[in-house]
């Protein structure tokens, strides 16, 4: 549903959190609506609970970068991405929990 | 857009229209006009951009942007004509001969690329045109090939 909402442009975006880390808001949200419809699972990074309600975290790369990216779904079916930036500091994913699993195994 | 409450603080987000709210378009940071609805969360402030409100300020924010570059561009080409030719200007920049006329008549669009050279010259006009000359003249592949 997210991918959905995210890729038919039914989405919105916080202006300070990620909007203004773009050229232009269209390009922002043309950008985080790409990088969702790219997202998989190995994305993932963690949930957080908001004074709301809870958001997920994702860690997805953009030329090479790892971006903060928090997301939630409202009722109505409302996508609302939070923020969506370079991530501040490296955020543990699912591709990097996986990694260090078969580190271990090895 | 219907009012929805804040997913960050639990406020209520309404479109409203007010002053002093800031975008990024391109290099700068642009007031949003006053006539345009946002919503806006009355706890935390932050403001929640859908499709069609993108929409809309993007295309008031590029009519302020491009009038901001046509004016800093006239800026900067009147202060450095005072110290240099306008086509030495124009071939120091690589530009076409007639190309800063154009400019100066808001004829031709400035890229924010040409503008923050000509922005970052016409600040010390007299030092920076000499630099950016013998720039040009230590590099010339000739010359270089000899110092190798
Ligand atoms: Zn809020």
């Amino acid at each position: 549903m997210v991918k959905r909402l995210a890729t038919s442009d039914a989405f919105i975006i916080s202006q300070t959190r990620a909007a203004d880390f773009f050229v232009s808001i269209e390009v922002a949200r043309a950008t985080i609506s790409a990088t969702i419809g790219r997202m998989t699972a190995m994305d993932f990074a963690h949930t957080v609970k908001t004074q709301m309600d809870e958001a997920d975290v994702y860690g997805p790369l953009l030329d090479g970068r790892q971006w903060y990216l928090k997301l939630t779904v409202q009722p109505v079916t409302r996508l609302i991405v939070i923020s969506m930036h370079p991530a501040e500091k490296p955020l543990e994913t699912n591709r990097e929990r996986q990694a260090k699993k078969a580190k271990v195994r090895k | 857009m219907k009012p929805f409450t804040c997913p960050e603080c639990g406020g209520m987000v309404r479109p409203i229209k007010r002053r002093g709210r800031m975008a990024r378009h391109s290099t700068m940071m642009i007031e949003v006009p006053e006539t345009i609805r946002i919503p806006e969360c009355d706890r935390c402030g932050e403001r929640f951009i859908d499709a069609r409100t993108a929409k809309v300020i993007d295309a008031a924010l590029a009519k302020v942007y491009r009038a901001a570059l046509h004016q800093l561009v006239r800026r900067a080409i009147e202060v450095l004509t005072k110290h240099v030719e306008q086509k030495d200007l124009e071939q120091l920049l690589g530009l076409s001969h007639g190309y800063l006329s154009h400019l100066k008549a808001g004829r031709k669009m400035p890229s924010p690329e040409l503008v923050a050279h000509l922005g970052v010259l016409a600040k010390s006009p007299a030092k920076r045109v000499g630099e950016l000359r013998a720039y040009w003249h230590e590099n010339e592949p000739s010359r270089r090939t000899r110092a190798a």
